[in-house]
């Protein structure tokens, strides 16, 4: 669609790259800044999106086809719901990151609970991301 | 440690509440721009204008992940999957509201306003700190996060970590719509 506009095209190409490093830092820096799992998957689906506008759809889902944006989706709840289940592994509650400092190289009780989240934002992410990129592919015309 | 990012806390309060006021009637323009708009196309692009103000009102409240949460979902995502679907039912051709029950319509909109009027008296003010929410639940999150969970950002701590379960819910709740919205879209392809 945005073919026909070269200035368009050449600010929206300009700024794809960007905005997918900016989608990784907030991935990344979750714990100390604001934002988080679902706000990077959103920026990084938005990135994508504008690919698309830039593109087409077909040279999209070369890369990004359905099925495996499904399979992304599951992979992320996977990895959410069996970060979750190393506290079974010490008679705890699901859920709960301070067990996984009980794990013999992790020495420190709270960097189990900054590895718990760094672990369970990345699941978010990858879920939000995937979804968000379907629903937009999946409503398109053509 | 820098305690926690906030862009606002560099303006002062006064101007912080002009700046809020100035959106606040910004939107209620844009809302009487909306209602007699009749082109599909100008109502998607007067509500990314919506989110875009109230994204900055999200801001000034000191709010920054709603606010980029609002940002990239309501004013990027949502404008174009609608635009998507502008594209395929075509931009004419929807009726407007019929004329006749505009007065209907005014007078239930007046009562609204009204009702909704007297229960905003009862609310607590913004920003005070000894209301009945700010005096339990927070001041526990704000005094123990620290020792707790270790990390500086408290919204991404009680999000992952004290209310676990519920996120774990949500992701699998977007997980599901993505897969029904699929499910419902893949006979129209074949």
């Amino acid at each position: 669609m945005l073919k026909y506009f070269s200035v368009l095209k050449t600010v929206v190409s300009f700024i794809i790259p960007y905005l997918i490093l900016y989608a990784i830092y907030i991935q990344l820096n979750g714990e100390v800044s604001p934002g988080g799992g679902f706000q990077a998957g959103v920026i990084f689906a938005s990135g994508i999106i504008a690919f698309d506008l830039l593109n087409g759809s077909k040279k999209t889902c070369e890369f990004f086809s359905e099925k495996a944006l499904i399979i992304c989706g599951i992979f992320g709840v996977l990895i959410y719901a069996s970060t979750g289940l190393v506290s079974f592994l010490f008679d705890d509650n699901y859920l709960n990151y301070n067990s996984i400092a009980k794990t013999p190289w992790v020495n420190h009780p709270l960097t189990g609970q900054h590895i718990g989240i760094f672990f369970i934002e990345i699941g978010v992410g990858l879920t939000v991301s995937s979804i968000m990129c379907l629903i937009y592919l999946v409503l398109k015309e053509d | 440690m820098i305690a926690f990012f906030s862009i606002p806390s560099i303006v002062d309060p006064e101007l912080n509440f002009t700046l809020l006021t100035i959106s606040s009637i910004l939107l209620i323009i844009i809302c009487f721009r909306l209602i007699v708009s009749k082109n599909l196309i100008e109502s998607i692009l007067l509500m990314s204008a919506f989110s875009l103000i109230i994204a900055i009102c999200y801001l000034f409240m000191d709010a920054p992940d709603v606010a980029m949460t609002e940002t990239a979902l309501g004013a990027c995502l949502s404008t174009c999957v609608l635009l998507n679907l502008v594209k395929i039912i075509g931009n004419e051709g929807y009726k407007s509201v019929s004329k006749t029950r505009i007065i209907f319509a005014i007078i239930l909109c007046i009562i609204l306003i009204l009702l909704l009027t007297i229960a905003s008296l009862d609310l607590p003010l913004y920003g005070h700190p000894n209301t009945e929410v700010q005096s339990h639940l927070t001041k526990y999150y704000i005094e123990n996060t620290k020792n707790d969970i270790g990390i500086p950002s408290i919204v991404a701590a009680i999000l992952a970590s004290y209310r676990g379960y519920d996120t774990l819910g949500e992701t699998s709740v977007i997980l599901i719509a993505g897969i029904a919205v699929v499910l419902i879209l893949a006979r129209r392809r074949e």
